[in-house]
């Protein structure tokens, strides 16, 4: 049985970068900032570094506390309501922010982003599809 | 651009060698990787934290854990299983643009695999 499903955002990523990576621009307020994010379907949530969150203004500690767990230990994060836009497709999601500058990556995860956009990964050509529930 | 020219570019680079293929794709993407690659801020200095719907997940989070809230303004509009349905509820209660947050089940953990 065949399954058919169509897209209407068609993006090129690099594949010589590690990971599928995209571009993202956080808002909040008047305040907004643009960096590079990997789409990562093993992470829960959105999680930001401390610096992008400190770069929007965000008071990081006066968010929503939430432990996030890895292969090898776990680490302290806030939540905060930014919205997110990348590849024309605008989301108001709680975005965690690490409170230790160690966290270096800045992810997509599932809730906040995969759960709400539909995705096609076709890897081996380093082409990334979306589409948005609501179109 | 007519379809018929894309088409035709499509079937020339499937053509091409791999090694050719990932030097075409690198030179499309460089104007987008130095645009990821340098960060850019517009800030207008107000610091920002407290946010009634931030609020409400601190003060509620537990009477509605391994459920999807949808907020407005910091009251609550609907919850679900799904995000789909907590969504759906919103919009038929008028709210268009719900702010959609899942509240982890007790004992649920947030992972990150951070790649």
């Amino acid at each position: 049985m065949a399954f058919v499903v169509s897209f209407d955002r068609l993006v090129d990523y690099d594949q010589s970068r590690p990971g599928i990576t995209i571009t993202i621009e956080l808002k909040l307020g008047r305040s907004s900032i643009s960096v590079p994010v990997k789409i990562d379907t093993g992470s829960t949530h959105c999680l930001f570094t401390r610096s992008v969150g400190e770069q929007l203004n965000i008071d990081i500690e006066a968010g929503e506390r939430l432990t996030v767990s890895t292969v090898t230990g776990s680490f302290l994060s806030f939540g905060h309501w930014v919205t997110s836009v990348s590849e024309g497709f605008e989301f108001d999601s709680m975005i965690f922010f690490a409170a230790d500058d160690s966290v270096g990556r800045n992810v997509l995860g599932r809730f906040g982003w995969l759960d709400r956009i539909i995705v096609g990964i076709n890897d081996y050509d380093g082409i990334l599809y979306l589409r948005s529930h609501d179109e | 651009m007519a379809a018929s020219i894309v088409d035709e570019f499509v079937t020339k680079i499937r053509k091409l060698p791999r090694t050719d293929r990932e030097e075409l794709l690198r030179r499309l993407n460089e104007p987008a990787r130095r645009r990821a690659e340098k960060t850019t801020i517009r800030s207008n200095g107000e610091k920002r934290g407290d946010d009634p719907n931030v609020r409400w997940i601190k003060e509620n989070k537990h009477k509605y854990a391994g459920n999807y809230v949808a907020l407005k303004d910091g009251k609550l509009i609907a919850y679900a299983r799904t995000i789909k349905e907590a969504d759906q509820a919103a919009k038929a209660k008028g709210v268009d643009r719900p702010l959609l947050h899942y509240i982890l089940a007790e004992g649920e953990e947030a992972f990150y695999a951070g790649w």
